[in-house]
């Protein structure tokens, strides 16, 4: 009896050293995949709202709308009042991939009755200097900023070389679900690509 | 597992105090105050009772009378009484190891079920956010286009589509040829995005409905109407299996019908069931004849397009 007592708390002493001798480094280890598991989450929910809209008023064939372009903090960049022939409007971006995120660009305006190619260009409401405004921000490097400039240039030309790239145009749907003169809209890009319009 | 964490938290539950209560005193300057001060006080008392002791014995005593105890006598006392106690601890020296040795393996003992129980949790918590990345990380294969055309002269573009409705699959469920003027495709789909805690639990997937292709040079009220639905009339989308679509029934057709139509119109009942958005999404690019695009709903929101690779 005595002999299995003292085997026992020697089995638990050794335990006890090894799991204390072991177990910091495999904390370490945990916390760390715990710390690049919430980085890879906050990186998926990021959403950026480079741009905000308000329908001013509507006919039977027209829409007039204001755009307001946003900087990474909310600041207002400029803004665009236009009235354009339909009855959907659509805001079309051009989605490069830089990294492994996409970075999303306005790139023009059109309806359902006017073709993309007819559309408004919205790039050079937010360029200022060949920098794109929609991603200043307080804390931006020389580096990063020199680097938006370069991929500016080319969404500018219509080819972003070897990059992954699409485009993605939002829109509300005649007769379903239409924007409503008074709300204030916004548009959303996550970094997979896709863009969503959520009521403000 | 969760019983293993209730035992270890049973037997940590008198064992951690008590370790606490020692790493406070032995690892912290607090602690070590309070141990040295504690050490005083015993001093302290210690000595005043010697000295109240051999001055109470002097009153008693004929030889002193007066109960005046002489400095030489003070200091002998104050060098006794101080070293008393480290001449008992090495005299003791076995059993003060002893209680030291039980006391460091109470500490070693509660750290490690602490370790144990933290490494744990800590894989509860790995396993969570592994499965709310692929949660949200998930999309789904709604169409793929082949460009089987290009023609230069005319400025037209004849494609096939395939819409998929299980990506589960991998097989396409129907195919759509079309023939459109211009080379930058749109692919216009209306789309329902949930919100991400829906999603991140994994009992929610956002549902989109593609239903026409429109170009560059073609508006979307002229764009040609896709043929997105099964033999039976049931949109493929709804194909997918019953789990991964949040409150559509299998079997029950207009019960589907009718569900994805409230959560479009019935706004309220949309903010009650976790809907973020819902909108019209098209997917573009200026493309390539033989290159196959396919067309993704992601889980974070929205749709995306996505160029395959043909060997």
């Amino acid at each position: 009896m005595k002999k299995t007592i003292l085997i026992s708390i020697i089995v638990i002493i050794v335990a006890a050293l090894l799991i204390n001798y072991l177990m910091p480094s495999c904390l370490k280890q945990q916390e760390q995949k715990i710390a690049n598991l919430e980085t890879v989450i906050q990186n998926l929910k990021k959403e950026t709202m480079p741009l905000a809209f308000q329908i001013s008023g509507r006919t039977d064939s027209t829409i007039s709308f204001g755009i307001k372009f946003l900087d990474e903090n909310g600041n207002e960049v400029s803004k665009y009042q236009q009235t354009i022939k339909g009855r959907e409007l659509f805001f079309d971006f051009f989605n490069v991939k830089e990294g492994n995120n996409y970075l999303a660009f306005p790139d023009k305006v059109f309806s359902d009755a006017v073709s993309p190619s007819q559309g408004i260009d919205l790039k050079p409401l937010y360029e200022k200097d060949g920098f794109p405004m929609i991603y200043q921000s307080e804390n931006i490097s020389e580096e990063v900023r020199k680097s938006l400039i370069d991929l500016f240039a080319t969404v500018k030309s219509g080819d972003a070389g070897n990059r992954d790239q699409f485009g993605n145009a939002v829109h509300d749907l005649d007769g379903i679900k239409t924007f409503e003169p008074g709300i204030t809209y916004q548009i959303i890009t996550h970094t997979k690509g896709g863009i969503e319009i959520i009521e403000k | 597992m969760e019983n293993s964490l209730e035992i270890l938290h049973q037997i940590n539950w008198f064992l951690k105090p008590v370790s606490d209560f020692l790493i406070f005193l032995v690892g912290t300057n607090v602690g070590r105050v309070i141990l040295f001060l504690s050490f005083a006080l015993y001093f302290v008392i210690t000595f005043v009772h010697s000295v109240n002791y051999r001055k109470s014995m002097g009153r008693n005593s004929s030889g002193y009378g007066s109960g005046f105890l002489p400095f030489q006598t003070k200091v002998y006392l104050f060098f006794r009484d101080l070293f008393n106690p480290i001449l008992k601890i090495i005299i003791h020296l076995p059993v003060v190891l002893g209680v030291l040795l039980a006391l460091g393996i109470l500490v070693g003992v509660s750290e490690a079920l602490q370790g144990t129980q933290e490494f744990f949790n800590n894989h509860k918590r790995i396993e969570q956010l592994t499965t709310v990345v692929k949660h949200l990380d998930k999309r789904y294969k709604v169409a793929s286009v082949k460009i089987e055309k290009i023609d230069y002269v005319n400025f037209t573009t004849r494609m096939e589509i395939e819409f998929y409705g299980n990506s589960l699959t991998s097989e396409a469920q129907k195919k759509q040829s079309i023939l459109i003027k211009g080379f930058d495709i749109y692919f216009d789909a209306m789309v329902l995005n949930f919100d991400y805690s829906g999603i991140a639990e994994g009992n929610k997937t956002n549902l989109v409905l593609p239903y026409r292709v429109f170009s560059e040079s073609v508006p979307a009220n002229e764009g040609i109407k896709l043929n997105y639905y099964g033999n039976d009339s049931i949109p493929l989308i709804y194909k997918r299996e019953a789990s991964e679509i949040y409150g559509i029934s299998q079997d029950d057709y207009q019960k589907r019908i009718s569900e994805f139509s409230r959560l479009i119109f019935d706004k309220e009942y949309a903010r009650k069931m976790g809907v973020r958005s819902f909108q019209g999404n098209a997917v573009h690019k200026r493309v390539a004849e033989g290159k196959i695009y396919e067309i993704w709903i992601e889980q974070t929101g929205g749709l995306v397009l996505k160029q395959t690779e043909v060997f």
